[in-house]
């Protein structure tokens, strides 16, 4: 049965005369003594009978083909289409094709190039930097920082009135070049008057209640000697620098100047 | 054989060469004996493949007008019936893909049923048997390459060593697309044969 079995699997191959010799003697030999695998090989052979009754048809189809008109035909078509590729020569490019052709190499070029520079300059990160480390500072830090901004204008602007306040004191009316002395006091006065405009807004913000108390004297003084300039009388002079002298302007200026510079933060 | 097979022998290589040469020259004489010696093979395949004698002459011309364009491509030595066969084959699975629709068409035109088996397969005989045009219609409706296989072997008589070199598949491929292609022959006919007094 291992025989019929094997025998039936390859009968194609033995009809069609795929096998080798010593495998055709082997089952020509089984077929000899096997009728049923006779049978199966008898209808191999039938069917490549069958298959090569197609041969049939491609005869009929042959038949009354007309092969030396069919050559000639061929040949005169081949002839007629080599003549129209003779006849139309590769077009050659003209003026504009001449200068069009580099120009678009060396786009094409400049493009692959841009390109791939575009890709490594986006690859390095240029467009996307770290963001750098910001500035921090506490809100401790800033309020000691504007401290201590007021207390350098303040500073600043009790010497200048002290300087102010000394020269006017020492001054008498009837010295020689009295009027241009006073002249002067008044333009400082009225400098510092801007002055104290300006660290007003720092005064009010910073805990100096004293030196605000002096810095507002100083300010109604300078008023007072700013609106008058140089038409003060000697009476009026003298008024002005006992003022000064009782309410001990210039020393509780040193005072606060003092208290002010030794609280350097 | 009969008188529609008396094919011209085959060139051997160096008449090959000097037919080429003449093709190249535009020695028309050259070309027309090109045509004489292989345009019964082409047209065997080409029918064997499309099982239709229009479309078999068409694929005869273009493949002798591809032949006179690409002569120069021709190496000499090599065998000139393989590479014109090459070409054949080419342009045969172009035009199968181009007129697929077509071929479906002819094939529905006329069911298996329909056929005349029960007559004797003898084409002189009062009414001949449909039986070469069934196995026709059933070659036709083999895959590609074993159709191609199945039609040089058994239509053009090829022997396996020329199909591989014509196909450029091994011979070993040839025998394996042979014997499913008659494997599947066998289960097409089966019902048909087993019908058969």
């Amino acid at each position: 049965m291992k025989t019929c079995a094997r025998t039936e699997r390859r009968l194609g191959k033995y009809a069609s005369g795929h096998l080798s010799p010593g495998e055709r003697e082997a089952i020509m030999t089984h077929l000899r003594d096997c009728p049923s695998c006779r049978a199966g090989e008898t209808r191999w052979q039938r069917l490549l009978a069958a298959a090569s009754a197609g041969k049939l048809d491609l005869d009929r189809a042959m038949t009354g083909i007309d092969w030396e008109g069919l050559a000639q035909r061929i040949a005169d078509e081949a002839e007629r289409r080599a003549a129209g590729r003779r006849a139309r020569p590769e077009p050659r490019p003209g003026f504009f094709g001449w200068l069009v052709r580099p120009a678009l190499a060396y786009l094409f070029v400049g493009l692959v190039l841009g390109g791939l520079g575009m890709w490594a300059v986006f690859k390095a990160g240029v467009f996307n930097p770290k963001p750098r480390p910001g500035f921090y500072a506490s809100a401790e830090f800033l309020d000691k920082a504007e401290l201590e901004l007021a207390r350098r204008e303040t500073v600043d602007y009790l010497e200048r009135s002290q300087y102010l306040l000394l020269d006017f004191s020492q001054t008498s009316v009837d010295s020689s070049g009295a009027a241009r002395r006073i002249e002067t006091a008044s333009g400082k006065a009225v400098d510092l008057l801007a002055r104290k405009k300006f660290i007003n807004s720092q005064l009010d913000a910073v805990p100096m209640a004293k030196a605000r108390e002096i810095c507002d004297q100083i300010e109604a003084l300078c008023l007072e000697l700013s609106q008058v300039g140089g038409r003060l009388d000697d009476a009026q002079w003298r008024e002005i620098q006992d003022r000064v002298r009782r309410s001990q302007l210039l020393l509780k200026i040193n005072l606060v100047k003092k208290e002010l510079q030794s609280h350097e933060i | 054989m009969d008188e529609t097979r008396n094919e011209p022998r085959a060139a051997d290589a160096a008449e090959a060469g000097l037919l080429i040469r003449g093709v190249r020259r535009g020695d028309r004489e050259a070309f027309l004996t090109v045509i004489r010696l292989y345009q019964q093979k082409v047209f065997q395949m080409a029918y064997g493949f499309f099982g239709n004698r229009e479309d078999a002459l068409d694929i005869v011309q273009e493949t002798f007008l591809r032949v006179h364009e690409k002569s120069g491509l021709f190496k000499e030595g090599c065998g000139l019936q393989g590479w014109i066969l090459q070409i054949a084959k080419n342009i045969c699975i172009d035009f199968y893909r181009k007129n697929y629709k077509k071929r479906k068409e002819l094939e529905s035109r006329q069911s298996l049923d329909e056929l005349n088996l029960a007559a004797p397969a003898d084409p002189h005989s009062g009414r001949a048997s449909d039986l070469p045009l069934l196995v026709g219609r059933c070659v036709n409706r083999l895959a590609q390459r074993q159709r191609l296989v199945f039609v040089m072997r058994h239509y053009q008589e090829f022997r396996n060593e020329d199909i591989a070199r014509i196909l450029k598949i091994s011979t070993g491929t040839v025998k394996s697309l042979h014997f499913k292609a008659v494997q599947n022959l066998k289960t097409m006919l089966a019902p048909y044969w087993e019908a058969q007094p």
